[in-house]
């Protein structure tokens, strides 16, 4: 039963260790994505660039309120910056 | 999606552009140029149009004179735009100001300015 645990314990950290979070940022540069900010926008587009401060480079963005669902605030026709302090999160579109 | 690297050079103003050679779904080809760091799109907008958007539903547009890591930024020719709610409308109201020095920590969004604005 202990030997179980163990187990668990051990698959834990190998899942940890498999999952590297900048290694996540580097993996899905090129990918459409959503980034969200602190103020709830919402930013869709695609990936160009990522730094270690999560300062973002977006290609082709669309701006949209809490949710991609809700409507289209405005598209930005060029590339857009975004500043890493105000991050929340970034997600993979599929 | 096939992405492949071509080549890393230095850009006229210092930074690196990645050029690289995709090939979309339908089997087309396309060339391909990114910056290897998001600050070096700020590079590519120095002495530019840009919108910046601020914390607290206020937003800059002006010629970007200097940025650095933080983000501080001075624009020259600054409109800048504030947007709030009163009784439940909104208004707007501008003001210029010749040279502009931004504290980083308001900045969250800078975009090249498009026409309209």
């Amino acid at each position: 039963m202990f030997e179980h645990v163990n187990n668990i314990k051990n698959s834990t950290v190998a899942a940890m260790a498999k999952i590297d979070s900048s290694q996540f940022l580097s993996t899905i540069i090129g990918q459409n994505v959503n980034v969200k900010l602190h103020s709830g926008m919402l930013y869709r587009g695609r990936l160009e660039s990522i730094d270690g401060f999560m300062n973002v480079a977006l290609s082709s963005a669309k701006e949209h309120y809490e949710s991609g669902d809700n409507g289209l605030l405005r598209t930005y026709p060029t590339d857009v910056f975004l500043r890493g302090t105000q991050v929340m999160y970034i997600s993979e579109v599929k | 999606m096939v992405n492949q690297c071509l080549m890393k050079k230095s850009g006229s103003k210092g930074f690196r552009i990645t050029t690289s050679i995709s090939c979309n779904k339908s089997g087309s080809l396309y060339l391909k140029m990114s910056l290897d760091a998001p600050l070096d799109l700020l590079k590519l907008n120095l002495d530019e149009k840009v919108y910046v958007k601020l914390r607290g539903a206020r937003e800059l547009t002006g010629t970007l004179q200097a940025f650095d890591s933080h983000c501080n930024i001075v624009l020259s020719d600054a409109v800048e735009s504030i947007y709030e709610l009163v009784d439940g409308e909104l208004k707007s109201t501008e003001k210029s100001s010749e040279m502009v020095f931004v504290r980083g920590d308001s900045v969250t969004l800078i975009t090249a300015a498009s026409d309209d604005e």
